[in-house]
């Protein structure tokens, strides 16, 4: 659940809306998403996806109100995924935001996570030709732990010179995890499987979530070049049984996650035409507690330092909007080993998208991948060669 | 005389106040009488929110106009422009342009506001109470 202050926003949002709706200075918007998931031969992002799921659902409402210069709104998402979300109404951003001019403002509340180039508007549809980024750098099974921080962040636009911007996020705080990240549901799991103990508790707890976000807008020649430094800390809490099983001991550090990410990207738009390509560096430093060691908990390899990258080529042709990319994520990045063939995933993909009217528009996917990495039954399958598609229309006003 | 004065002086300033057939209006109390051809292109863009220090209310009329507008001020097509809208009202980086059906419309808005721009492509909406402004290289 989202710390307690994450909600003010959203409940003074509504307030407003109350107070304003009919004023005109309020808006409200919302959209509606269904998706048709299938992939071939792997389960990837959604448990039994081989067969094909509509479980892949995503609705969202939001309010926002401007004054001179304080901004605030909040926005609802339910959202079902697989074995994530089942339509539980969560909040998805909600914030205040004070800007003394363009560039310098204030926010504080639950926001988007700044994550590369995209990251922040994954929950929009209608903003992008994608139905999902490339997963190798922007994976959507990771979306739950890369939604939003709750803190404050300072942000602005500077300019440079007479024709460039840099834009400017600097962010402090923690995130909220829920309990159905696939993550925890997956190092639950495997606890389960490895200890013979059912129900064991299992919790992510975010210590600190801080970085910075740069943004050089060279408006004039239709480029952007963009730097995101991420530092997270959290733990796994977890509830198990002491060695002779005769009470439960807790352990609020089982496992520590030290993980710093950097990416740079640049977007170029010339035109119908967009290219886009961004890079990721992923450095994890992860321990465990003794007594999780003793107690089975499983070993998780400190060294899976991942470095991945995607180029992706979009031109619009009117109403249709066509894609195609390529990427790779390399696992187990050591200084002096050259990684094995099953740590690396590689990733093309395709796609269009169609606007039928202002409000209703319609997507297809396909993506193919050499690798198993990251898919739900990688243990038992070694197909190297798999393919997933994916269809998707969207209602938004 | 004053209001041949008047559309002298107008018609004077559109070579410069109008790209094609577009002029930018904003109420007669705008703190300026020009715009760069930036500035309004990072107003609607979402880039900035403030020209001469005050937040700006956009105002835009949809269809062929708006069209015209993203050609012309913003060298996108609409479908982009859009997609730029919505990743900041779902995201909560700001407030969608407000929407006009008529010229009309907007100009009757734009002229009761304090630090409105809006767009027309017909000099027949005009009132005394907004003005064009220059839209500078």
């Amino acid at each position: 659940m989202p710390a307690p202050y994450a909600r003010i926003p959203l409940a003074f949002a509504l307030c407003l809306g109350t107070l304003s709706a009919g004023e005109g200075g309020l808006q409200v918007h919302g959209s509606a998403s269904q998706s048709y998931l299938k992939t071939f031969s792997h389960d990837f992002l959604i448990k039994d996806s081989s067969k094909g799921s509509f479980e892949f659902t995503e609705v969202t409402l939001n309010v926002f109100h401007q004054y001179e210069h304080l901004s605030i709104g909040a926005q609802l998402l339910s959202r079902d995924f697989g074995e994530e979300g089942n339509f539980e109404t969560r909040l998805d951003w909600g914030y205040g935001d004070y800007k003394f001019n363009d560039a310098i403002g204030v926010k504080a509340g639950k926001i988007k996570l700044p994550y590369g180039l995209y990251n922040e508007y994954r929950d929009v549809d209608s903003s992008r030709m994608e139905i999902l980024y490339p997963q190798v750098v922007i994976p959507e099974d990771y979306r739950d732990a890369a939604e939003a921080y709750e803190g404050i962040g300072l942000h602005g636009n500077i300019a440079l010179g007479e024709s460039d911007l840099l834009y400017y996020h600097l962010f402090w705080g923690s995130n909220s995890i829920h309990d159905d990240f696939f993550l925890v549901r997956q190092t639950k799991a495997t606890y389960e499987s490895a200890t013979t103990i059912s129900q064991a508790g299992m919790k992510m707890s975010s210590d600190h979530l801080r970085g910075i976000h740069l943004i050089w807008n060279m408006d004039h020649l239709g480029l952007k070049l963009s730097y995101n430094y991420l530092d997270y800390a959290g733990s796994f809490n977890v509830n198990y049984p002491n060695p002779t099983k005769t009470s439960i001991l807790q352990d609020d550090s089982a496992l520590n996650l030290k993980i710093k990410f950097h990416l740079c990207g640049a977007e170029w738009t010339k035109g119908p035409w967009s290219f886009s390509a961004e890079t990721l560096f992923r450095e994890n430093d992860y321990t465990h507690s003794a007594q999780a060691q003793q107690s089975g908990f499983p070993a998780v390899a400190n060294n899976d330092d991942i470095k991945a990258w995607y180029l992706t080529v979009r031109k619009q042709w009117q109403l249709l909007g066509t894609y195609v990319g390529y990427g790779e994520a390399h696992h187990d990045i050591k200084p002096t080993t050259t990684p094995a063939p099953a740590d690396i995933l590689r990733e093309a993909f395709l796609g269009v998208r169609y606007d039928f009217t202002e409000n209703v528009l319609g997507k297809l996917q396909f993506n193919h991948y050499w690798g198993i990495k990251g898919t739900l039954d990688e243990a038992t399958n070694p197909d190297a060669n798999w393919d997933m598609f994916t269809a998707r229309v969207t209602f938004h006003f | 005389m004053k209001r041949g004065l008047a559309l002298l002086l107008f018609l004077g300033l559109s070579a410069q106040a109008c790209f094609g057939e577009l002029f930018i209006v904003a109420p007669k109390n705008y703190p300026s009488d020009s715009i760069s051809k930036k500035d309004l292109r990072r107003l609607y863009l979402g880039l900035l929110t403030y020209h001469n220090d005050h937040r700006v209310t956009l105002c835009q009329i949809d269809g062929d106009s708006l069209k015209e507008f993203c050609d012309k001020f913003l060298k996108l097509d609409v479908i982009s422009y859009r997609q730029k809208w919505y990743s900041k009202i779902f995201t909560g980086k700001g407030e969608l342009p407000h929407q006009f059906k008529t010229e009309s419309d907007l100009v009757k808005f734009v002229a009761t506001s304090q630090f409105a721009l809006g767009y027309i492509t017909s000099q027949t909406a005009l009132c005394d109470e907004i003005k064009i402004l220059i839209v500078n290289e």
